[in-house]
């Protein structure tokens, strides 16, 4: 729903009213540039910092930019929210991706973790604001986030949120954010679309989908496998399995060395895959793209195993996370597939977040876990580059933003804000050594930062202009 | 609340419970349609913003707004399951399909959210009348099993085969337009009408809310409606007193789809989105537990059943540490409530109020925990 959620409260409105009237006359009799607006933020932070009252916080940031969303936030706190599947079959990395979130928010009120070592934050909330979370489940429907989320735009007044696994579900709230005018960044949803189509100006997707799994197997799997092979298709027929398949048939077959030996499908809901096994079996191809996934993956490749087939033939699955992984026991071991990052990826600042996710957790982080904390870290950062929570203002801020954290160098694209960063093959491992790492992957290639060009699908779908900032 | 003692005219247990004067008029189906509008315009200010009442209940107004809908969702359910006897474990597929059809209407052909509405209520109609025909046939669990199987293949076929059109698990996105071209669904309102209904969207699906009571009431306290109820308690019987079952069931069965195709409808003008997954076979079971777990066969029960659904889903969930169990403590409360009142909350509350009545000293001491409960009941 789109009621403005600043609306519902009579009181509120009106203060918001005449801080807004307060702000305009105080930028007119005083400076007019963005850089003066900068100077007087960052004096107001300073004035936090000293526990300086709610009113001196409210009024530094409403005395530049206007009332929208819901900015500005009230009192010295800032509400931050977390809308991700914590139960139902997203479950296992809905809830990884809520102890990032608690340990985010610990971190950016109290310092610790990224928070320390990065120059960026202070330790001590955002702005001198300490950080306020609200959390809800999703249990993977659209319609129930939509309700949580009402709930943290309307009661909470959040200021930004993450959280989400399904695409579908962060498709329904990319539109939210984009008529709430509240920033968020999703999960680990992996639908080309969400960057593409339905792009949206208020999100921003911290992770990759089909489409760039696809480049980045193209880049990573020949030199990996080698270039002599021939890749036959076993997908579940909608379109996660689609465009998987059709992504890898691009860069692996069509652009790549590889040559394509065909492909079975997977009818929904189907789970005897021996049709399918014998269809491979024919092909007499040595490599599967089994786009598959969570329970799905684990009973086929066990299927695969009987078959008497994983021995001559490698198996490579899209995407793997703990949703995937854990399902598959040690028949994950040899298994090849893409993350977006791995707790064993060869940067200083993914050790730091490792080791203080353990400290906390007593558990290796993963993926999902990571992906709400530096979005946390990212948004924090890119508020206090701007001076304000205002939202078109930190939006236009993360547009250019570029940092380098566990995610290693990264940066959101203007045209669709799609993330660019490095992208990890992996290797499933036995339990030996999974114990060992903490994970059942380990890293076998590091690409560069990549990303296709703005030009190219699914990016030429997206039509960024027509997605309001809202304060034009 | 006072909404739902009207069916105990209908009622048999009723009778030993009434109170002459006060039931002489809780009867009419004015006093339904007063209690009702005035329902409307206190719920989501005693949800979302009275002072004391909803810091108890934590609420907001966007969850007002879908908790209202869903009752007509429930209600409409309930006109089959608890009046007629059906039970359907396939009303999705008018809540989904109704969703689609507006959604769809609204994205190329004309939008205007009455218009939008209208469209997917007939859609929900014309499915209904095709599954009608094949449902009817059959009776008891298969007449269930059935339902919840044609649900799952319109699941199916909006996911996949209708990805075109449907969008599959991406779903589609409604634009907001103003009612006629000028009532602005949006528009806020400020003073006392911005305190009790905040913004036109409520109170256009207030609208409905009403309209759908009273019709519900209308059915109810009809001859017709009689009929309903004679063929849920023995088909075979009223079959020999000369009726047409059949004829009966299938109008039952319409009037069901249609208050649901208009629950369908409002949904995603509200939320400007439709997916497939409001064809899923887990809302058929939502709406069973919400009626259930409100009260069977009574006007109030769906409505408050709904409302403790949400309660669980959208405010418990939530909560710190506890939110994560929210399912676990709905399922807990279902079972209870279902275990120790048949008659679910409504029958609960309907058992303490007939127990105050009665001049029993016993009850003196729990008079004055009873006559909270009810009260809250009240806000409600």
């Amino acid at each position: 729903m789109t009621d403005q959620p600043a609306l519902t409260d009579e009181s509120r409105r009106r203060y918001l009213k005449a801080i807004g009237t307060a702000g305009l006359t105080a930028g007119l009799a005083g400076c007019t540039g963005g850089g003066g607006s900068e100077t007087e933020n960052t004096d107001g932070g300073g004035g936090d910092d000293s526990s300086g009252g709610d009113t001196s916080g409210g009024d530094d940031s409403g005395e530049d930019y206007e009332a929208i969303g819901n900015f500005p936030p009230e009192g010295n706190s800032v509400s931050i929210g977390f809308n991700g599947p914590t139960s139902g079959a997203l479950g296992p990395d809905g809830q990884d991706q809520e102890k990032g979130f608690d340990l985010a928010v610990k971190h950016l009120n109290e310092g610790g973790g990224l928070v320390d070592y990065w120059d960026q934050l202070s330790g001590d909330g955002i702005m001198g604001y300490q950080v306020e979370p609200t959390k809800a489940d999703t249990a993977g429907s659209a319609d129930t986030a939509q309700d949580n989320i009402e709930r943290m735009i309307q009661r909470d007044n959040i200021q930004f949120w993450t959280g989400g696994m399904s695409s579908t579900v962060t498709m329904a709230m990319q539109n939210v954010a984009q008529r709430e005018k509240v920033p968020f960044m999703g999960g680990n949803s992996t639908s080309a679309g969400i960057s593409g189509e339905n792009c949206s100006r208020y999100y921003f997707h911290p992770t990759f989908h089909a489409e760039i799994i696809g480049m980045a197997m193209g880049e990573a799997a020949p030199s990996v496998l080698g270039e002599d092979r021939s890749l036959f298709h076993i997908y579940m027929d909608y379109s996660y399995g689609q465009s998987n398949r059709d992504a890898a048939r691009k860069y692996l077959t069509e652009q790549g060395p590889w040559e394509d030996a065909g492909g079975a499908a997977i009818a929904e809901g189907e789970t005897d895959h021996s049709s399918q096994i014998q269809a491979l079996e024919d092909s007499g191809a040595d490599t599967l793209y089994f786009s598959s996934f969570g329970n799905f993956a684990a009973s086929g490749l066990a299927q695969l195993r009987d078959a008497g087939l994983t021995d001559d033939i490698d198996v490579i699955i899209p995407h793997v996370s703990a949703f995937t992984l854990d399902p598959l026991g040690a028949d994950a071991e040899g298994v090849l597939g893409m993350e977006p990052w791995n707790p064993n990826a060869d940067n200083e600042p993914s050790q730091v977040f490792v080791e203080s996710y353990r400290e906390e957790y007593d558990e290796t982080p993963n993926q999902s876990s990571l992906h709400t904390y530096e979005s946390m870290m990212v948004y924090a950062a890119a508020v206090e580059e701007a001076g304000t929570f205002h939202p078109p203002t930190v939006v236009r801020t993360l547009e250019e933003f570029e940092w380098s954290l566990a995610w290693g160098d990264s940066a959101y694209r203007t045209c669709d804000h799609q993330v660019e960063r490095p992208w990890y093959m992996v290797r499933g491992v036995g339990d030996d050594r999974a114990e060992e790492l903490g994970i059942r992957t380990e890293i076998v290639e590091t690409t560069d930062p990549l990303v296709y060009e703005c030009s190219e699908f699914p990016a030429s779908n997206c039509a960024m202009g027509d997605n309001e900032y809202g304060d034009e | 609340m006072s909404t739902d003692n009207i069916h105990k005219t209908v009622d048999e247990e009723s009778s030993l419970i009434s109170w002459d004067t006060w039931d002489g008029i809780k009867h009419t189906e004015s006093f339904v349609l007063l209690s009702s509008v005035l329902f409307v315009l206190t719920f989501s200010y005693a949800f979302g913003r009275a002072p004391v009442v909803s810091d108890i209940f934590q609420g907001y107004h966007g969850l007002a707004v879908t908790i209202l809908i869903w009752s007509i969702f429930a209600l409409g359910f309930n006109l089959l399951l608890g009046q007629t006897g059906l039970l359907s474990f396939g009303h999705a597929m008018f809540f989904g399909t109704a969703s689609y059809a507006s959604a769809l209407f609204a994205i190329h052909v004309y939008n205007d959210p009455l218009a939008v509405i209208v469209v997917g209520t007939l859609a929900a109609v014309a499915l209904g009348a095709v599954a009608a025909l094949i449902l009817l046939r059959l009776h008891t669990v298969y007449f269930s099993i059935v339902a919840l199987a044609i649900g799952q293949f319109l699941y199916f076929l909006a996911r996949e085969p209708l990805v075109e059109i449907t969008k599959g698990i991406n779903g589609l996105e409604v634009p907001r337009s103003p009612v006629l071209g000028f009532f602005e669904l949006e528009h806020q309102y400020g003073g006392l009408l911005g305190e009790l209904i905040v913004n036109n969207l409520y109170l256009f699906v207030g609208v409905f809310f009403v309209a759908v009571v009273a019709s519900i009431t209308r059915i109810r306290k009809s001859p017709y409606g009689l009929i309903f109820k004679a063929i849920r308690e023995n088909e075979t019987r009223t079959a020999f007193v000369g009726l047409d079952v059949w004829r009966y069931k299938f109008a039952a069965f319409l009037l069901s789809a249609s208050i649901v195709g208009l629950a369908g409808g409002l949904m995603a003008v509200n939320t400007q989105f439709a997916g497939v997954e409001r064809l899923y076979w887990s809302v058929s079971g939502d709406v069973v537990v919400m009626t259930v777990l409100g009260g069977l066969g009574t006007l109030a029960g769906p409505v408050i059943g709904t409302f403790v659904f949400f309660y669980f889903k959208g405010i418990v969930n939530g909560f710190p540490t506890l939110g994560n169990y929210w399912l676990l403590l709905l399922s807990l409360s279902f079972t209870t409530v279902v275990w120790v009142y048949r008659d679910g909350i409504w029958g609960m509350t309907t058992a303490f109020t007939g127990a105050l009545r009665e001049p029993r000293e016993l009850l003196d001491s729990l008079t004055g925990g009873d006559s909270t409960g009810d009260s809250s009941g009240g806000e409600n």
